[in-house]
């Protein structure tokens, strides 16, 4: 056997000592999720490729905001140009359309909601009209999803994280792919 | 429009929250299996399914592991698989000859390295007649490797015997969802000339890929008498993907592949050895995407025909077949528990023919028999449990189960006391597991503490024999017959070596850096170490030195032995960066290794063993590899890769008329560089300079034969 060098083991015992208490040091920010970005919007229309048997073809893009908010009309400004360039999503070719909260009514013939920040009082009513036509509903608003009223959360920074909503899933009636649900956060 | 679906749309609440709960796998979807590249481009990483079976992002396995892309592989310059991770850390590359290497991880490196699994799409490309792999009949062009995945530490609970350092598996693009097209023209020093194509072909329900390649050059100059014969490797190979999507829900794969190889290289003897290795192989696969899950059903065969002469043995020819079938169930519970049930059995026979070449030159067929047979069946059971406890922690747990059995047949040593009824007793039983608990501290921080067991199963030649030669000189009785053999023995005694290891690790993103920094230390213990390098002539001992020659022929005997274990900790440290088109990436290993092998010195005098396994001496305490690399504009780009290797101690065989012994040969230390420079004439074309080992000449990497720096011109064009 090789001799062990003794202040080698001191060492590395310290290099070991010292990169765990460096680690239990990390800072403890927590996860924001912000206004809706170009980035996130890049994450959305990819994660509709994973659909199951997801729209094909040229569809409705319902965009729901507020406009007596401003936050809430810059994001659909937002989201309403990116598609606009970038209209493709798997299949699909997306239309955009913008629906204001007080007519849900309009979402009506849509395959897709996007839902823009500062309308969370008006969660619960999209939700109520994406089940109506079976739509994926997609919001950076994490406690959309979290409150079962959005099937799909997005966040793009610091770090790509998605979230779907098992039981709004269910209840919209939307499906998809198995490995894409191993991939994301169920909730 | 609504969406097809497979629920009914109106259901109680109670009646959705039991459905909910008890849902096997959220719905039905499409049959795809993973679409690597749409995944990356969704989570901005590598995905893959080598560190449990369930398909994953890189940053939230919960083992160790690197991905080494497709574009890793081009910055590294390499044109061969284990150049093309020789940079990654805990990963040891020794190349003994111009198309020859061995590679370890995490320590434990030997010639043939046995204790490390290779697969291919899943499929291994290890031949279990040796345990070993030979890289350079892998039928794989590097341009079609999507990533290289390196798992660090064992996964045998996920791929069965012989992940037990580490598993390497190659994923290479799908002709479904990727588009390829290269055609490269590779020329470098030793004469170096390779041709190598690959494309492919897709349509709405299908894709198809073709690869293949040639190469030829020249084995390294070596100065002064050879350890391995000198032999020009030569390689072509040709390999075929069909998938097809046969409905929605279901696609069907085939794949077909063909080797054949010569070079020289280094054998577990530790003496020179010029094998020429063809390998065939073909798989198919059913995906389907039902209510129970993502369920595969898969079955391959591999062949291998291994004919090699051995220096100090005589010709040997080694043929191995492996049939795999396989059948998996992919399915998640409720929303936070991930399941993955797998069983698989395995039919692996293996036949050895050896001639016996005299020191008079007289070559004649084994005289003890014509052939060894041996084959071990297996039937594996194995479960994954994905238990994500909340948004901080999640939990994995793999096990496995193997059940094995031995079958021999073919010639015994007369007199041994062996016979081939020991062999057919062998009765093994194998549990691994894998388990890993992730905490995200944060969203940028993370602690994995992962506990393994992995096993590494005797080989097909462990159980049979291995190598045949004649006996020493003195021994000779005069004339033509009889003649005395010296046979290396299989061993009915032999246990699955067992690997335990603990890890943990710590990875932190750094986005001011645009990078991240992980440290990992580990643990790992192994038990029943085999040795094919034994040189003890057990039974019956061969007359000592000087003795007259027997009357009669002596058919000694040496077996492969189990002759210790060994243990090691170590600490891993990578940091890696980005900057606008800079890339830069660090790491560090630190091995400390503690062998308990009981070597035997040979007791004729000398410095030397009768037998040799070292892991303590051959394992290099501290390797660092450092890489930088940029584009510079449209037309060039390049990459500079430095690694400093610690200096170690292999085993080499010294070999004489009246025996042999082992010897422990020194390999310095080495600052080598690597990478590449390329011009790109428009975005079909380019044309590369690429290095591996300069900055050090005529250099021991082995206990071979010195090894040169590498230089490669490659012309690469997509059509």
């Amino acid at each position: 056997m090789k001799p062990r060098i003794p202040f080698m083991e001191i060492g590395l015992n310290r290099l070991i000592k010292t990169c765990l208490m460096g680690l239990f040091i990390a800072a403890n920010s927590m996860n924001i999720w912000a206004e809706t970005t170009d980035k996130d919007m890049k994450i959305a229309m990819r994660a509709i490729k994973f659909l199951s048997e997801g729209p094909k073809g040229n569809v409705k893009a319902a965009i729901v905001y507020n406009p007596a908010d401003s936050a809430s009309q810059q994001d659909a400004n937002t989201i309403k140009a990116f598609i606009s360039k970038n209209p493709k999503a798997g299949a699909a070719t997306l239309n955009p359309t913008l629906v204001d909260v007080s007519a849900l009514s309009e979402i009506q013939g849509s395959a897709v909601v996007l839902l823009t920040t500062n309308i969370a009082a008006n969660h619960a009513a999209i939700f109520a009209e994406t089940i109506k036509v079976g739509a994926v509903s997609i919001s950076t608003d994490k406690s959309c999803v979290k409150n079962g009223h959005c099937v799909l959360g997005i966040s793009s920074s610091p770090k790509v994280e998605i979230f779907v909503n098992k039981a709004a899933a269910l209840e919209t009636e939307t499906n998809f792919k198995t490995a894409f649900m191993m991939l994301v956060n169920v909730l | 429009m609504p969406n097809q679906h497979n629920f009914p749309s109106k259901r109680s609440i109670v009646a959705k929250s039991i459905l909910l709960a008890i849902s096997v796998s959220l719905t039905n979807v499409s049959a795809q299996g993973i679409d690597y590249g749409s995944f990356e481009e969704l989570f901005e990483e590598s995905v893959t399914t080598s560190a449990t079976g369930k398909p994953q992002r890189a940053s939230e396995t919960p083992v160790p592991m690197t991905i080494v892309t497709a574009d890793d592989i081009r910055r590294v310059g390499a044109t061969n698989i284990p150049d093309a991770i020789r940079h990654v850390v805990g990963v040891d590359v020794v190349r003994s000859g111009k198309e020859a290497a061995d590679v370890g991880v995490r320590g434990f490196n030997s010639p043939y390295n046995p204790r490390l699994l290779v697969l291919v799409n899943g499929r291994q490309v290890y031949s279990d007649h040796f345990g070993m792999t030979f890289w350079n009949s892998i039928p794989v062009q590097m341009s079609e490797i999507r990533q290289i995945e390196v798992v660090r530490g064992p996964n045998t609970a996920l791929f069965g015997f012989n992940a037990a350092t580490g598993a390497i598996n190659i994923v290479t693009y799908n002709p479904l969802y990727d588009d390829v097209s290269d055609v490269k023209l590779i020329v470098g020093t030793e004469s170096s000339k390779e041709i190598s194509f690959t494309k492919t072909h897709r349509w709405d329900k299908g894709g198809i890929l073709i690869s293949a390649s040639h190469l030829e050059a020249d084995a390294f100059d070596v100065d002064g008498p050879r350890v391995i014969p000198e032999t020009d490797p030569e390689t072509s190979m040709i390999r075929f993907q069909g998938e097809f999507r046969l409905d929605e829900k279901s696609e069907f794969s085939t794949e077909f592949t063909y080797s054949t190889t010569e070079r020289s290289g280094f054998t577990p003897v530790f003496t020179g050895s010029s094998p020429e290795v063809d390998t065939s192989s073909f798989m198919f696969s059913y995906v389907r995407d039902s209510s129970y899950g993502l369920i595969k059903a898969q079955i391959y065969r591999n062949d291998l025909e291994h004919d090699t002469t051995v220096i100090g043995f005589g010709d040997l020819l080694y043929d191995n077949d492996l049939t795999v079938f396989q059948v998996e169930d992919l399915f998640s519970v409720g929303t936070d528990h991930n399941f993955r049930l797998f069983t698989e059995y395995r039919d692996n026979n293996f036949e050895g023919n050896f001639d016996v070449t005299f020191p008079d030159g007289v070559t004649i067929r084994n005289p003890l028999g014509d052939s060894t047979e041996s084959s071990i069946n297996s039937l594996a059971l194995s479960g994954m449990w994905d238990w994500a406890i909340n948004s901080k922690f999640n939990l994995n747990v793999s096990l496995r189960y193997d059940t094995v059995d031995v079958d021999r047949d073919g010639f015994t040593i007369p007199g041994s006391g062996i016979t081939n009824a020991q062999f057919d007793a062998v009765d093994i039983e194998q549990l691994t597991f894998n388990t890993g608990l992730i905490w995200n501290v944060t969203d940028t921080d993370r602690f994995t503490l992962s506990v393994a067991r992995g096993a590494k199963l005797p080989s097909l030649i462990d159980f049979s024999a291995a190598a045949i030669g004649p006996a020493p000189l003195p021994f000779q009785p005069p004339g033509q017959a009889p003649r005395s053999t010296f046979t290396v023995f299989g061993n009915a005694n032999l246990e699955a070596a067992e690997i335990d290891s603990l890890n943990l690790s710590y990875i932190k993103k750094l986005e001011n850096i645009n990078g991240q920094l992980e440290i990992n230390l580990f643990h790992s213990e192994i038990d029943s170490i085999a040795s094919l390098a034994s040189f003890i002539p057990e039974f019956p001992p061969l007359p000592p030195p000087g003795s007259p020659p027997p009357p009669g022929p002596v058919n000694a005997l040496s077996q492969i032995q189990d002759v210790g274990s060994s243990e090691e900790d170590g600490i891993e440290i990578e940091l890696s960066g980005k900057s606008g088109d800079l890339h830069w990436g660090f790491n560090y290993a630190f091995t400390d290794v503690d062998d308990d092998i009981n070597n035997v010195r040979n007791p004729a005098g000398g410095s030397g063993f009768l037998d040799a396994a070292d892991f303590e001496l051959g394992t290099p305490e501290q390797v660092l590899n450092l890489n930088i690399g940029t584009i510079f504009n449209s037309q060039w780009d390049a990459d500079v890769y430095v690694q400093w290797r610690d200096s170690r101690e292999l085993f080499r065989a010294q070999l004489s008329p009246q025996g042999g012994q082992f010897n422990l040969v020194a390999v310095d230390d080495l600052l080598t560089f690597s990478g590449q420079v390329t011009y790109h004439f428009n975005n079909n074309w380019n044309l590369r300079l690429s290095a591996v080992g300069l900055g050090e000449d005529d250099y021991l990497e082995s206990a071979a034969d010195e090894i040169n720096s590498q230089v490669y011109l490659t012309l690469s064009g997509s059509f």
